[in-house]
């Protein structure tokens, strides 16, 4: 894929007619939903991910190899095989080293099939493992050394890679429970479903010696619910009345416990009111939907990688003593050592920089989207990048202390400092249930004067009917239902709790860079000097040729734009004299006696063409006189202004907060039609976290490291796709497809939700409240609670599993497209 | 009705077969991974592989 000539729409303007006109994927046929995933070929097929491109191609071709394509490790994954990174990442397994990543980019069965053939391609590969559930990869290697091969590999197949930490204890732990949870849920379903059989025949009137063999079988399998299947609940309200919360296991417990009681004395009387049905199919019901809710949340990526990446990376230091430069893990560094960062090589340490000059892409600091020319003297922070010569800097913080160290620290400790927002719902549900258990205590209290078998039998018949469980697993059902359905899109919630937050979400702030564009420029047109609107100006080959020549040796991104732009239009790489690039705006050259200089960047005033792009015009000069203008554009992702019109008609207010110039972002604002108060340019990290912290109800969008300290402050967040790692970790929500339309998607979701959640509640309380007083009256036995009871968790149930229309059609269709 | 002393301990050895069965299977992780082995059979083994290391 690296040497073909594939492109993204982003890349090319063909590509977006594309998008309108195919609509199923060349190689597996099913339809492309997603115009923004989709992956183009030259030839003009549309696949819907980079699994089917390979496997399209590789099947056309025949020959086509891939062993030989991606065979050079690319330089950037080298960090994955050092020791120090391997300690903390990589498992042993029967003596050979493993490791985890997450995968982003699993779409079909081509992706498995693809990935699968990694052993193939490399043969150091034992195994390579795809869980297509959670997106997560494990390798193992038969030698040591290979990683960072696997990812380059990754890599070039158009995956990206993120190493996960290993196994640690707590993860061992959960994968453990997991396994428990599971194990009671079968036992739990088995007996309860025995036990249902057996009643049945006693409810349908069995009498006599048979009905008490059947009350045993009954009691023999309800004892492993009771010992084996309601553990958590025991151990739940254990846990919850030593913290003296009040819990919503108490009922429950109570239930099971008084009916156990209560059913194994009248089992014994000869006496057939007995409840082992109901109790055995609470714990079921139970069980079923708190593992359903445990299993969607998902908990990945949540290691400090960030931080790791640029301990772990290799870096040089000069020795003095032997007057060369050592590598070493950037974790061993000092303060005032001498270190030498090459082109590409992020820096490892705050430090002065040494040599005279440097030009360092901040965008990890600053989301700023141009590069930086730093100076000799001036500080360079580590995390950023050398895009443009190299760098010698005196280091003066290492990384721990580095000013992205203390960013990804805070952010760290603030997500362990996280006040969870117990919910509304386990709240009411709580005291619920110390409300139902002092009611039916002071009944019983006052009624075992009148009448004690009637007492204990309406006590129970209230403890069982009014027993809050419908209203306790409503919610989590519920919710679960969203996560999985908004997992299944691509939208990865890491608690239930964010979902919730949604809801409240009064104000979003945007990031600019690479959120609400796509933070890449694209060429769009020449312009004459004029600036006059004449259609097609082009500058004759001569210029043409000039500028390929002197751009080639520039990193910027726009001079990279530009050369990829004349590379298909057979210029001529020519040779220049005395090229000097110009310190933050541009680059000069002399060819056959001709000075060029090529200058950015000015946001286009006068560009009123197209809504979504965010155009910079390059004004290039031939001895010292105008000769044309190149306009460039960041595009503006194409569902960016109906997002914002639609969270503007849901009374949702949204902000920009960006690091970048204030002259782009109020061109960026125009066009989003947001007025000046909305936007924020030149802000740090800190300073983002400051605005962020004045709104409450806020929710953040975002995809840079300088984001991820406003991340993680209380409001709830989301990274959208292409974040970077310590963003990924801040972030509450992932989204793995591009554009911000998921924004507004899981407001709705929210919102949807918990109007479901609100209907159960009233239901549930309604039924509570009605049920309990009949109980009390005397109007309903034990055993018709105990039916009664089911039947309004299956009502619950099915209101949560019906949704809304909103809801329902939530898979189905694409509102990005259709609404 | 003397039909449910042969079926009801065939109910019990079903039941405990069933769970036997169950946890055998949740304990060699069989439900870990519910997605990929419904793709994986897509897929044909046309060539040799080593034998899959247990993760």
């Amino acid at each position: 894929m690296n040497d073909s000539a594939v492109i993204t729409k982003a890349e090319n303007n063909s590509a977006v007619d594309l998008k309108d006109t195919c609509y199923t994927c060349t190689h597996c046929g099913s339809a492309i939903t997603d115009g923004d995933k989709a992956v183009f070929s030259n030839n003009g097929n549309a696949f819907c991910c980079w699994g089917c491109e390979t496997v399209y191609k590789i099947l056309k071709r025949g020959t086509f190899s891939l062993i030989n394509s991606p065979s050079t490790s690319l330089p950037e994954y080298d960090f994955l095989d050092t020791d120090s990174f391997l300690k903390d990442y990589s498992v042993s397994i029967d003596n050979k080293t493993g490791m985890r990543f997450f995968i982003e980019g699993i779409q079909c069965t081509a992706c498995l099939w693809i990935i699968d053939q990694i052993p193939d391609w490399i043969p150091q590969v034992e195994n390579a493992h795809l869980n297509m559930s959670q997106n997560t990869l494990f390798v193992s290697l038969k030698e040591p050394g290979y990683f960072g091969k696997v990812a380059s590999v990754l890599s070039a197949l158009g995956y990206k890679a993120y190493p996960i930490k290993s196994l640690d204890e707590a993860k061992h732990f959960q994968k453990k429970e997991n396994h428990q949870q599971l194990m009671r849920l079968g036992v739990a379903a088995a007996c309860s479903g025995n036990i249902m059989l057996f009643s049945l025949s006693l409810y349908s009137g069995l009498k006599g010696q048979m009905a008490g063999l059947f009350g045993y079988l009954n009691l023999a399998f309800f004892l492993p619910i009771l010992f084996y299947c309601a553990q958590p609940f025991y151990r739940n309200l254990w846990r919850s009345l030593r913290a003296g919360r009040p819990s919503i296991d108490l009922p429950v417990v109570a239930a099971v416990i008084i009916g156990f009681v209560l059913s194994l004395l009248n089992l014994v009387r000869g006496n057939a009111d007995f409840y082992f049905d109901s109790l055995s199919i609470l714990i079921f019901l139970l069980l079923a939907s708190r593992y359903f809710l445990s299993r969607t949340q998902q908990t990945f990526v949540n290691s400090s990688y960030m931080q790791t990446f640029i301990d772990s990376q290799v870096c040089q230091r000069w020795n003095s003593g032997s007057n060369e430069y050592d590598k070493i893990p950037a974790r061993l560094l000092n303060v005032d050592d001498k270190v030498l960062i090459k082109d590409g090589e992020r820096v490892p340490a705050d430090g002065v920089v040494l040599n005279e000059w440097v030009n360092i892409n901040p965008s990890i600091l600053t989301g700023e989207s141009l590069p930086q020319k730093l100076f000799k003297g001036s500080v360079i922070y580590a995390g950023t990048q050398v895009v443009a010569g190299y760098a010698k800097i005196l280091v003066k913080h290492t990384a721990g202390n580095s000013r992205i160290g203390q960013i990804l620290k805070k952010v760290e400790e603030q997500i362990y400092n996280k006040t969870p927002l117990i919910s509304l719902t386990d709240k009411a549900a709580q005291y619920f249930s110390i409300f139902i258990l002092v009611a039916g205590a002071l009944f019983f209290s006052f009624y075992i004067n009148v009448d004690p078998t009637e007492a204990v039998k309406r006590t129970l018949a209230l403890i069982i009917l009014a027993c809050p469980c419908a209203l306790a697993f409503a919610t989590p059902l519920t919710q679960s239902l969203s996560l999985r359905k908004a997992s299944k899109k691509g939208y990865l919630i890491k608690s239930a709790e964010s979902l919730e937050k949604l809801n409240y979400v009064k104000n979003v702030f945007f990031d600019k860079t690479g959120t609400l564009t796509q933070g890449q420029f694209e060429f769009l047109k020449w312009k004459s000097p004029n600036l006059e609107e004449s259609g097609n100006f082009s500058p004759d080959q001569e210029t043409l040729n000039a500028i390929y020549s002197i751009e080639v040796y520039s990193q910027h991104p726009i001079a990279r734009t530009l050369v990829k732009h004349l590379e298909g239009k057979c210029v001529k790489k020519l040779p220049v004299h005395s090229l000097t690039e110009i310190p933050g705006a541009g680059i000069s050259g002399t060819i056959d006696n001709d000075y060029y200089r090529i200058v950015s960047a000015l946001p286009d005033e006068n560009d009123k063409d197209n809504p979504d792009i965010i155009s910079s015009l390059i004004s290039i000069y031939k001895n010292e006189s105008l000769i044309a203008f190149a306009c460039l554009g960041d595009r503006l992702h194409s569902d960016a202004k109906q997002t914002i019109a639609q969270l503007n008609s849901m009374g949702i207010k949204s902000h920009i907060l960006s690091g970048d110039k204030s002259m782009t972002v109020s061109s960026v604002a125009k066009k989003l039609h947001m007025a000046n108060e909305q936007f924020s340019s030149n802000l740090t990290p800190e300073e983002k976290n400051e605005i962020i912290k004045n709104f409450p109800e806020s929710l953040m969008v975002g995809d840079g490291a300088n984001d991820s300290l406003a991340m993680s402050s209380d409001t709830v967040s989301i990274a959208v796709q292409g974040s970077v790692e310590s963003c990924l970790v801040a972030a509450d929500i992932y989204v793995t497809c591009k554009g911000v339309s998921p924004v507004k998607d899981l407001i709705l979701l929210s919102k949807n939700t918990f109007g479901v959640i609100k209907r159960n509640l009233v239901f549930s309380f309604v039924y509570n409240f009605a049920g309990g007083l009949a109980a009390i009256s005397g109007y309903i036995s034990p055993l018709t609670a105990a039916i009664l009871m089911p039947v309004s968790s299956l009502v619950v149930l099915s209101s949560s599993a019906l949704g809304t229309k909103f809801l329902r059609r939530f898979n189905k269709t694409n509102f990005s497209l259709n609404n | 009705m003397t039909v449910l002393y042969v079926i009801i301990p065939i109910a019990i050895i079903l039941v405990s077969m069933f769970v036997f069965f169950f946890l055998w299977a949740v304990k060699e992780e069989q439900f870990d991974d519910l997605e990929t082995p419904a793709h994986k059979m897509l897929i044909d083994d046309w060539n040799e592989k080593p034998g899959k290391v247990k993760i």
